[in-house]
């Protein structure tokens, strides 16, 4: 909690009922909600009459709406077990759901705020007598030139000239609002850094591989020309990860520091490489800095060897040397016959972050960063007035619905079809009879539909898979692989862009996904648990800091594998839990 | 012939343990005279920088600290290399009932606790927000901007009383009839602690309390099995070796716990481990093996102490005295209990059962022979020269002077 305390300040900037005295506003919501808790307040004080108290408190309140009698029921009596109030419980179960969306606001806030790579321009690929993007065209006016940068998946171009640079257009601008008002705009050049493959180089250390040129026309943009020693390597894949600051030293909160981009991933293949472009991954290398995000795959009939069905889940996003301690099995018997499930989660918690019930209906699911979620929407509704609140249904409360009462992963899919959750998420269901299907999941802002149902079987626009290759099996990241439109609007000055666009996750995940998916392909027809525990124990695929929980659930057997209580989780080793037979024993 | 304390050096050993490892007594076996008191009063400044781990290796003396930012990885590592300054006094008074039972009583002062935690820092994971890994700076500013101040010396405990102690030494080899003759001496002696010293404040990152535990000499309970052998004919007198076993029992202790009031990042251990912890110590079990050699012993003076008897005068104290003592102390497993197994386990972990070899030197002046009643005494104890094992590694110096009188 103490962490998001130091969000306010840049929160304030915008949102007035977070002001406070310290910004001249003693007046506001959130001055007045701490001045009456610090007149009562014992103990913590700070914790609990700080901002992000205020936050998850406001925000599980609105939350709540959405949570059935019985899950509340549980709450309460987490709460008088362990003498907590029933609001701290209630925090506890939102968390996630409220963490995530003001996770996302403020992190896109930021990097509107941040330098951008906006143009991309691989000389020498109009006049090559190669068709470089894969357009059916060759050599034709602009080829080679990103008029406007998009992220991808995929690699950007192919085939291009080993012996020309690339330039990156580095653009930044200050907002009128926000912490940014009055700031100067512009990249800063000492900030630079470019990793291209394995090796770091930096901005003015290796001038001369790396050029930094002013665009006379826009003085609030940069042109940065990049040719490693010797040039790129011939009939190769490459990747480049850009990274720049801006002029500003933020000081509120410390330590002060420039705003800082994103790390902008982009790959291209060199001439003589011969792949097409969707064949090449945005996969890059290993940066040393970043870590893998949550991953789930699922396999059956053919793909296995034994044609039994799993689904496996390795959730990373937080820990703080802490929340491993609290890791938990949690059996679930409802007293009205419904089905009985178990979730994998933490004490206080009533729900977990994957699942299985006694029918074989096994779930899982990973974060998903994206605007289209409710504390967007109730900003769009109250702009500068809004409170920071999500409504909708809470992921966890989700899979607590679906395990307590449906039996296939057609039921499930149905009920979620009808669902309204509180932010984005990936999910993964896997059930006895050997169906599966991957779902994303956003707020629906734009009312085009919120759910993206994605079977083993289907094909991508570009001619690759969304499902897996081989028909019956399916991998997820944290990161939309259908739903690539979340939400692209308007408000304000903000220029709201689909979560490829700004998402932290967004590269890293798109990484993991890459490698995990070669890992899947390689063992197409050999797949089963012990495999999809070696294929979770690839270190490319290992989160080493916020690795919370990994488990391979056997829908037909009923039987879960789990690692947890250490970090990264599987560190601990998987452990057997037969629900089968905790059943038959009732 | 009875070894009525003729050094002076009596029950003090087992209360002077009580703060400082100060023995400046030999004769594990030596009593008062019979309506003798002592009146001793000790400085002791002992000083800590490390401990022995389980490798009996030397290590710091508090656990290094990882820091995570949550989502971002490591920030890094903060490694204090704590440095624990003690000056302390101690007042003692004992008193012999009869020629076989001497009783002590002991009040520990200390004057003033000094703990430096010298925090080193070692960067931890690249930070693509702030365009580089925390430096050490960094991390501070990012700490005080969430309430957590940079801990700094701090001095405490000034005037502040420790656990009194009260103690008995029944020497029992005085009921065997000729046991003279063996030159062998035994007594059982037997101390106690009252719980009069202060906890260490839970708020704090850097403090130390008052108490046997903080301390960590002696137990609440510690009983002594100590045996002298004299050689008056072989050597005149001037060497005496001794040998003692003890045991040790420390009491439980609850504790508050910390509620992140002052230290809301570093020290704020109660939401999970619940208000108050238990901690019971593990017991010491150990023996002591020490010669006194009696370097010079001086000239004799028929005084007023000794009634203007040169022949009583003579068999004063010596001038000179050393001793030499070397102490092997097995150390228990220290158990906590709180509402965290977990927690339980990691605090555990730092008081894992070990052992201590601790020597110590001693040089005693006593001027009665020379119609002064008055001892000054000089004692050198450290933990540090030989490696133990899950301990700390202290050292004292103490200096005292002692006065006997006799009023009827």
């Amino acid at each position: 909690m103490p962490y998001l305390n130091r969000e306010r300040p840049d929160v304030a900037s915008i949102l007035l009922n977070y002001q406070s005295t310290s910004e001249g506003n003693a007046d506001s919501y959130y001055q007045q909600w701490r001045d009456n808790c610090l007149k009562t307040c014992k103990d913590s004080c700070d914790e609990y009459c700080g901002f992000s108290y205020l936050l998850m408190r406001d925000s599980a309140e609105s939350l709540k709406r959405y949570i059935p009698q019985e899950y509340l029921d549980e709450m309460q009596g987490i709460a008088d077990g362990a003498g907590l109030s029933f609001e701290r419980v209630l925090i506890l179960n939102t968390f996630f759901d409220t963490l995530m969306a003001f996770r996302s606001i403020s992190y896109y806030i930021r990097q509107a705020q941040s330098p951008m790579l906006i143009q991309l321009e691989f000389f020498g690929a109009a006049d090559d007598g190669v068709d470089n993007d894969g357009d059916g065209l060759t050599d034709e006016p602009g080829e080679g030139l990103f008029a406007t940068y998009e992220p991808s998946p995929t690699a950007t171009l192919v085939e291009v000239p080993a012996n020309k640079p690339i330039r990156l257009r580095l653009h930044d601008i200050k907002l009128g609002i926000g912490t940014d008002k009055g700031d100067t705009p512009g990249v800063d050049p000492d900030t630079i850094r470019i990793r291209h493959n394995e090796t770091q180089y930096q901005y003015p250390l290796d001038e001369g591989i790396i050029t930094v040129l002013p665009v006379p026309e826009d003085p609030q943009a940069l042109d940065v020309e990049f040719l490693p020693p010797g040039g790129f390597e011939l009939a190769s894949v490459q990747t480049l990860l850009v990274q720049a600051g801006d002029f500003n030293r933020i000081e509120n909160p410390p330590p002060i520091r420039a705003r800082f981009m994103r790390d902008e991933r982009i790959t291209f293949s060199t001439v003589g490489y011969g792949a097409k472009i969707s064949d090449i991954h945005n996969q890059g290398y290993a940066d040393g800095q970043t870590q893998p995000p949550s991953i789930a795959f699922a396999a059956s009939g053919a793909a296995t060897s034994d044609g039994q069905p799993f689904l496996a889940h390795h959730f990373a996003l937080l820990d703080s040397n802490t929340a491993h301690k609290h890791t938990a099995l949690l059996v679930h018997v409802p007293d009205n016959g419904e089905n009985p499930h178990v979730t994998l989660g933490y004490t206080g918690l009533v729900w977990g972050l994957s699942g299985m019930n006694s029918k074989g209906l096994a779930w899982a699911f990973n974060t998903s960063d994206t605007l289209d979620n409710s504390m967007v929407n109730a900003f769009m509704r109250d702009m500068f007035e809004t409170k920071l609140v999500c409504s909708g249904a809470p992921i966890g409360i989700i899979g607590r619905d679906i395990l307590t009462r449906h039996d296939t992963v057609d039921e499930a899919v149905d009920t979620l079809k009808r669902i309204r959750p509180s932010f984005g998420w990936n999910l993964l269901l896997a059930d006895a009879g050997g169906d599966m299907a991957a779902i994303e999941l956003d707020w629906d802002l734009e009312r085009h539909g919120g759910t993206y149902v994605i079977e083993p079987t289907e094909e991508a626009d570009d001619g690759g898979y969304l499902g897996g290759k081989s028909g019956n099996d399916l991998y997820i990241g944290s990161h939309y692989i259908k739903n690539l439109n979340d939400l692209t609007t308007k408000v304000l000055m903000f220029q709201v862009r689909p979560q490829r666009y700004w998402s932290s996750f967004y590269f890293r995940s798109v990484r993991a996904r890459s490698i995990l998916g070669t890992n899947i392909e390689n063992n197409i027809g050999q797949l089963n648990v012990d495999k999809a525990i070696e294929i979770m124990q690839v270190p490319d695929l290992i989160d080493e800091r916020d690795s919370m929980i990994s488990a391979v659930f056997e829908p037909k057997t009923l039987k879960i594998n789990y690692a947890m209580g250490e970090v990264p989780a599987l560190n601990s080793g998987f452990v057997e839990f037969s629900f089968a037979d905790l059943l038959g024993g009732q | 012939m009875k070894h009525q304390c003729k050094q002076a050096r009596c029950l003090l050993v087992a209360l002077m343990l009580a703060i400082a490892p100060n023995d400046a007594d030999a004769g594990f076996a030596e009593a008062l005279p019979k309506n003798t008191f002592l009146l001793d009063i000790q400085y002791n400044f002992s000083w800590l920088e490390g401990a022995w781990d389980n490798n009996a290796s030397m290590g710091p003396l508090i656990p290094v600290i990882e820091r995570y930012e949550p989502g971002g990885g490591k920030q890094g590592t903060l490694i204090p290399d704590a440095s624990v300054r003690y000056h302390v006094m101690v007042f003692q008074l004992q008193y012999g009932i009869v020629d076989w039972l001497s009783f002590g009583f002991g009040v520990p002062v200390v004057i003033e606790t000094s703990i430096n935690p010298r925090l080193k820092w070692v960067s931890g994971d690249f930070q693509p927000v702030l365009g580089r890994a925390y430096s050490e700076t960094d991390f501070w500013q990012w700490a005080e901007s969430m309430g957590q101040p940079k801990p700094e010396k701090w001095v405490g405990n000034k005037g502040v009383l420790g656990d009194l102690v009260l103690g008995l030494r029944l020497r029992w080899t005085d009921w065997i009839p000729g046991i003279e003759k063996a030159q062998v001496a035994s007594a059982l002696t037997i101390t106690g602690a009252i719980p009069t010293g202060k906890k260490a404040d839970p708020e704090e990152i850097v403090s130390a309390g008052t108490t046997m535990w903080d301390l960590q000499t002696q137990g609440n309970i510690s009983i002594h099995l100590g045996v002298d052998k004299y050689f008056e004919k072989e050597l005149d007198g001037r060497l005496i070796i001794g040998a003692d076993v003890f045991y040790d029992w420390f009491a439980p202790q609850r504790y508050k716990s910390p509620r992140g009031l002052r230290n809301p990042l570093l020290a704020n251990f109660a939401p999970y481990i619940g208000d108050s912890y238990i901690i019971k110590p593990g017991d010491f079990f150990g023996a002591s093996l020490q010669f006194d050699v009696i370097a010079v012993k001086g000239p004799v003076k028929a005084s007023w102490i000794s009634g203007y008897d040169e022949v009583r005068a003579a068999g004063f104290p010596p001038l000179l005295t050393l001793s030499f003592r070397y102490t092997f102390i097995k150390l228990g497993q220290t158990d906590y209990h709180s509402q965290s197994d977990l927690w339980d386990y990691t605090q555990e972990d730092r008081w894992r059962p070990g052992f201590r070899n601790i020597l110590t030197i001693t040089t005693l002046f006593s001027f009665l022979r020379l119609g002064a009643p008055l001892q000054l005494y000089f004692t050198y104890r450290s933990l540090s020269l030989i490696p133990g094992k899950n301990t700390r590694a202290a050292d004292v110096f103490t200096t005292g002077l002692r006065i006997p009188a006799k009023f009827w």
